[in-house]
């Protein structure tokens, strides 16, 4: 027997953090019933210009990035300002770090060796995209809204907090985008950048605001030499990617999205309809199962059963494009999209 | 209407550990002479197991599994007929599971017919104990080769200690164990420089990472890639080891006291390889010499039916025997062979006989050879050639139902101590040399 995988389920009186990232005024009262485009409140954040990897930058282990950085938290540089240093070469050569934005410096993310260049004050005002209710209101933190949501299971992702933002998606998400495919600026947003990614288009993202990003798959040794938030929706290596993930993730596009180390929560705007969620065993997979192969040949893959007759416990597998395989039971896991 | 335990019985056993449910329903006709066990595995994904929807589901899809009415409403159907009803039902759960008594509480949400039980080291040693007693061993170890958590239990019949000038003979249990609490930390224990000098597969360590780290992200059983189960076995093997050094003396020598000697495999790796690479890889993680037994035990057999095998016939509601349990079993015959031998030469002359026929048999140094037991009764005898370090003159081994059911006789007469490395490649070619592959 084994446990469906409810890839992704509508949840009904689901909690959904919405952090200040910043200062916040003019904030929504506790218990307070919410419809889209209510005023939620009033951002203050200054913007991110630039963002400096340190460790990529230096050559260095980004836990050591502090001891390299020549400027304090809070201070106003400008374009051309030395911003970190590290002397190589037994002395004979200097590397540095150069503004290139004029801005006041953030070391809030330094022990992952990351150091920011930040505008000065921005306001913004922050909307509800759904229909719900206030249930809890920390000042310093955040809001929580109960209302319904679009709930994945996210398979690996190196968050410690919850983060919020608003999902964009590269083009239409199945590609191998480069950074000619980025826009210039995502501020506020959780950016999915595709099929596959790299590092370097990972940090380009980054270096353009974006609060956290996801990517269907990517090399392990790439994901582990990231040290900002990133979502691994699918797995690692580059994987097939099928069309019903496609459609999940560019319908959320422009949504609200919760995110924390092993779940997304989108608000539900009803612009996605999972078609199960209740289940949790399965017997023996069967005809028309839709399952998700686990075997490293076609890791991520998704078909449905066609034929379950084989004796020696194997089944018929239709994949994209009329596409069928046999595979063992022991490599297929049943899911609901 | 109630049978009488005499005519037909059934009794169903359900093992909870931190990554598995194992089910085992086991019936018996003793008017026929049938029995037979049905058995499932479910493995966790996630922290479910104090969810009642969770088990409610779980009971329903277990008697569709088996065609078996189990339930009738919350009551345990007393067993009428083959396939309807059981005597009783027992979960056996692991107590180190966070919040095991909370599983308890969902499980009574399905029926309260349910007895149930947890496994500590107490219980494990209570049937080790009693699996010696009944079978005739004098040490017997339990390896537990789950994915997150690796755990080696050993029993010694009689462990002798000098307490006060007095000598003692107590029952013991020596335990040690390897958790992973995190995917990260075992993924990455790919790069670990002891786990890779073990491997055999020829391939980037990066596209080795992304199939190990997909394998802990979705673990599966039987699952047929052969990068899987290389490093299956060199996870396995290192694991061991780490138990092993960490633990000095409580888990060394298995084997070589000439005494019998039982190892019992479990755990959601054990079907990712085939027997020669699982007992490989045990073998070489514990440095087993001399002879011993090993039952392979994918559904935790030992586990939920043990106490019942164990107790006999003052089990209170099912007998279980010798056959139900001990299935999988192998011999293993691991003399001290040195570099000095020459290649390719015979250690070992003897003849398998079953009623059908007789065959000669031999094994060659530095091979691994499995001689497999086909019929219901064989004699395995034969002698290593001189020189050959091995504790008795020779070996002599009836298969048979009524004693132990062998699968097979395994000779390794691999030169001693093994010596891995010092790459892949290297070990690529000690493989093929040892298995007797071509490539």
């Amino acid at each position: 027997m084994k446990l469906i995988n409810n890839v992704v389920k509508r949840q009904e009186l689901m909690r959904i953090k919405v952090p200040f990232n910043g200062k916040a005024s003019n904030i929504i009262e506790k218990g307070k019933l919410v419809r889209p485009r209510d005023l939620l409140f009033i951002r203050e954040y200054k913007k991110v210009l630039d963002v400096y990897n340190l460790g990529l930058e230096l050559g260095i282990r980004h836990e050591k990035a502090s001891e390299y950085v020549s400027r304090i938290d809070g201070e106003f540089v400008t374009v051309g300002e030395v911003i970190a240093e590290r002397i190589v070469r037994g002395g004979l050569a200097v590397k540095k770090v150069i503004a290139t934005h004029d801005g006041v410096i953030s070391l809030e993310k330094i022990s992952n060796g990351i150091l920011e260049i930040l505008s000065e004050h921005v306001k913004e005002d922050v909307e509800s995209q759904m229909i719900g209710r206030v249930v809890d209101v920390d000042h310093n933190e955040g809001i929580t809204l109960e209302g319904s949501g679009i709930v994945f299971s996210v398979p690996h992702s190196n968050i410690k907090d919850t983060i919020g933002g608003v999902w964009e998606v590269i083009g239409d998400g199945t590609s191998i985008y480069s950074e000619r495919d980025l826009t210039a600026d995502y501020e506020g947003k959780i950016v999915f950048l595709g099929r596959y990614a790299y590092s370097a288009l990972v940090n380009e993202a980054f270096k353009r605001g974006a609060r956290a990003v996801a990517v269907f798959s990517i090399d392990y040794s790439e994901f582990a030499s990231i040290t900002q938030p990133v979502f691994v929706l699918g797995g690692f290596g580059n994987l097939a990617y099928d069309f019903r993930y496609q459609k999940l993730f560019s319908c959320m596009d422009d949504t609200f999205v919760s995110a924390s180390f092993d779940t997304l929560v989108w608000v539900d705007k009803g612009q996605y309809l999972p078609k199960g969620g209740k289940e949790i065993v399965s017997g023996k997979v069967k005809v028309n199962d839709l399952v998700r192969i686990i075997d490293p040949a076609r890791y991520s893959q998704v078909g449905r059963v066609v034929d379950d007759s084989n004796d020696d416990g194997y089944y018929t597998i239709s994949l994209l494009e009329d596409e069928r395989v046999l595979l063992p039971e022991s490599v297929l896991e049943v899911v609901n999209f | 209407m109630k049978l009488p335990i005499l005519d037909k019985n059934a009794f169903l056993a359900i093992y909870v550990s931190k990554s598995s449910v194992y089910a085992n329903l086991i019936y018996a006709d003793y008017n026929s002479g049938r029995y037979y066990t049905l058995s499932d595995v479910l493995d966790l994904r996630e922290d479910i197991l104090t969810s009642p929807e969770f088990w409610k589901e779980y009971f329903l899809e277990l008697e569709k599994n088996f065609n078996w009415d189990i339930l009738r409403g919350e009551e345990i159907r007393q067993i009428s007929a083959e396939g309807v009803g059981v005597y009783s039902a027992t979960m056996f759960i692991d107590s180190s599971i966070r919040n095991s008594k909370d599983i308890v509480s969902s499980i009574r949400t399905v029926s309260h017919d349910i007895k149930y039980e947890f496994v500590n080291n107490e219980y494990r040693r209570d049937i080790l104990a009693g699996i010696c007693e009944r079978m005739g061993y004098y040490d017997a170890t339990l390896v537990n080769l789950d994915l997150f958590d690796f755990t080696v239990s050993r029993h010694i019949k009689e462990k002798e200690t000098v307490a006060k000038g007095k000598r003692e003979k107590t029952g013991s249990l020596d335990s040690g164990s390897i958790h992973w609490s995190d995917k990260k930390g075992l993924i990455d224990a790919i790069y670990n420089s002891k786990l890779r000098a073990f491997l055999s597969i020829d391939s980037s360590i990066s596209k080795l990472t992304d199939i190990w780290a997909n394998f802990v992200l979705s673990p599966s059983r039987k699952n047929s890639s052969k990068s899987i189960e290389d490093i299956s076995r060199a996870y396995i093997t290192v694991q061991l080891l780490s138990i092993l050094n960490e633990h000095a003396k409580k888990f060394t020598e298995i084997g070589a006291s000439e005494k019998p000697s039982l190892l019992i495999l479990q755990g959601d790796l054990l079907s990712n390889l085939t027997i020669k690479n699982l007992l490989i890889a045990v073998l070489d993680g514990l440095e087993v010499r001399g002879e011993v037994d090993i039952l392979i035990d994918p559904f935790s057999k030992v586990i939920s039916l043990g106490k019942n095998f164990v107790l006999g016939i003052e089990s209170s509601d099912f007998v279980v025997g010798k056959r139900d349990i001990f299935e999988n079993v192998v011999k293993v015959f691991i003399p001290e062979i040195h570099k000095k031998e020459e290649k390719r030469k015979v250690v070992f002359v003897g003849s398998s006989q079953s009623e059908e026929e007789k065959k000669d048999i031999f094994a060659l140094s530095p091979e691994f050879t499995f001689f497999e037991i086909g019929s219901d009764i064989e004699h395995i005898s034969g002698k290593f050639i001189k020189g050959i370090g091995f504790g008795k003159e020779g070996i002599d081994v009836v298969s048979s139902v009524e004693k132990v059911k062998y699968l097979g006789i395994i000779v390794d007469a691999r030169p001693k101590p093994i010596v891995y490395g010092p790459d892949a490649k290297s070990n690529k070619t000690k493989f093929v040399e040892w298995m007797n592959e071509t490539n």
